[in-house]
């Protein structure tokens, strides 16, 4: 499982850099490392598309594969569900810090700077 | 009459227990004690509940609770009138509904979990590890599991963790260029006293109770109230491997962060009360421990009593 996650990170990551579709065959050389078979990489692939990560045309004889949406994309929708404040919140993730308002945010300026001064007198 | 002990014993349980103690001082003062009583009250509260219907139901049998579901079972409802009967099936419905929104959550919790444990996997970068350079010991691994550790590379200063049996702690790039290493190791020794007290299956129940009994003001106190305590206890953890003013300065310093107002402010409150409460840790009270395990042993005991002997 954990070599399959690391493939499809790899995978990811030529799909992502290559700007464009990509054949499998385009991908199994641009994955760095040792050569793998070509059915590993359909397998992760598919496993990819399941996950709709992957997007697949038809072109010709030939099937090109496209990354769904870029990095930026993805890690913007991580943060989004980590800052969301949901209700089911604490449950699925636990985030250390809420934010506070503008208001609460002076209060806590001025007792950090004196937490600061105590930290700076050991 | 133990029906009558048991329907009061759910309504004050399921109304004003939860306000009086969402309203109390000492939670803050003693936060494992503080969480166990919440238990108590919701579990208590649906056993009361559940209970006192069947009590009410299977009166008319005079053969206590289990005798009478025994002859429910085996022999139908025939000693039984139609509003017995359909007071019967209230409280199983009842009992089916708590337990199934537990289940569905508990799977749609985990789902969700392990869709964003995978997308994080493929989009962040593993903890850095600064290697060589004197001082770089701490900042390795910020002191928790590197095979765990998850940085999202996005300017906002955020920190979580992902509970589950392959857990993550995430820390954005933001936080680490907010952040200094002592505040991070804090960070960090914080997330990891989730995980290892699995503080997420105590949240968990508490939404599920949220979402089975809506429109309860009880519940929804109690899932507020739960949700500061965990981060407390969480606080309190690592205060006993990280420096208490580093978690504080942290805490204030990514609450600080950004801060879009309006909906994602609804938990800056707790985020502040956390603050005072690392920089001046009010004094722990035996007594009132004492008094909030005694109480939530008092509260199981009277329900399940009540059951087995009537």
């Amino acid at each position: 499982m954990a070599r399959l996650g690391e493939l499809e990170h790899s995978v990811m990551e030529v799909l992502w850099s290559a700007g464009g579709p990509c054949t499998a065959r385009e991908i199994l050389d641009a994955l760095p490392g040792p050569e793998l078979a070509a059915t590993t990489v359909l397998t992760v692939l598919s496993r990819l598309e399941r996950k709709g990560l992957v997007g697949r045309d038809r072109d010709g004889r030939a099937h090109r594969y496209r990354a769904v949406a870029g990095r930026e994309d993805h890690v913007a929708a991580l943060m989004r569900e980590a800052l969301d404040g949901a209700s089911d919140r604490g449950a699925a993730l636990a985030r250390f810090a809420d934010q506070v308002d503008p208001d609460d945010a002076a209060a806590l300026a001025s007792a950090l700077a004196e937490a600061v001064r105590r930290r700076s007198v050991p | 009459m133990t029906w009558l002990a048991l329907v009061v014993l759910a309504l004050v349980l399921l109304w004003p227990a939860p306000l009086l103690l969402a309203r109390a001082r000492w939670p803050h003062r003693e936060p494992r004690a503080a969480l166990v009583l919440w238990q108590a009250f919701g579990l208590a509260g649906g056993l009361a509940l559940v209970g006192a219907a069947l009590a009410i139901a299977l009166a008319p049998l005079r053969e206590g609770l289990f005798g009478g579901l025994h002859t429910v079972l085996t022999r139908g409802m025939a000693g039984l009138s139609w509003a017995h009967a359909g007071l019967l099936a209230v409280a199983l419905g009842l009992g089916a509904w708590l337990t199934g929104v537990l289940a569905h959550r508990f799977v749609r919790t985990v789902l969700t979990q392990r869709r964003h444990r995978e997308l994080l996997d493929l989009v962040a970068e593993p903890w850095p590890v600064k290697d060589g350079g004197p001082g770089s010991g701490t900042r390795e691994g910020f002191g928790g599991d590197p095979a765990h550790g998850r940085v999202l590379s996005h300017p906002q200063a955020v920190a979580y963790c992902v509970p589950g049996a392959d857990p993550r702690v995430v820390l954005s790039s933001g936080a680490l260029d907010l952040l200094d290493e002592a505040e991070l190791f804090a960070v960090v020794a914080h997330e990891r006293a989730h995980l290892a007290e699995r503080h997420d299956l105590v949240v968990l129940a508490f939404t599920a109770w949220t979402a089975a009994l809506p429109g309860l003001p009880g519940a929804r106190k109690a899932r507020s109230a739960v949700t500061t305590l965990i981060e407390m206890l969480a606080d309190d953890r690592a205060c006993m491997v990280c420096d208490r003013a580093a978690l504080a300065t942290a805490l204030a310093r990514v609450g600080s962060a950004g801060a879009p107002a309006g909906a994602l402010a609804a938990g800056g409150g707790a985020t502040v009360a956390r603050v005072h409460r690392l920089l001046e840790p009010p004094a722990p009270s035996p007594l009132i421990r004492l008094a909030a395990y005694s109480g939530a042993a008092l509260l199981l005991a009277v329900p399940t009593l009540a059951l087995l002997l009537t």
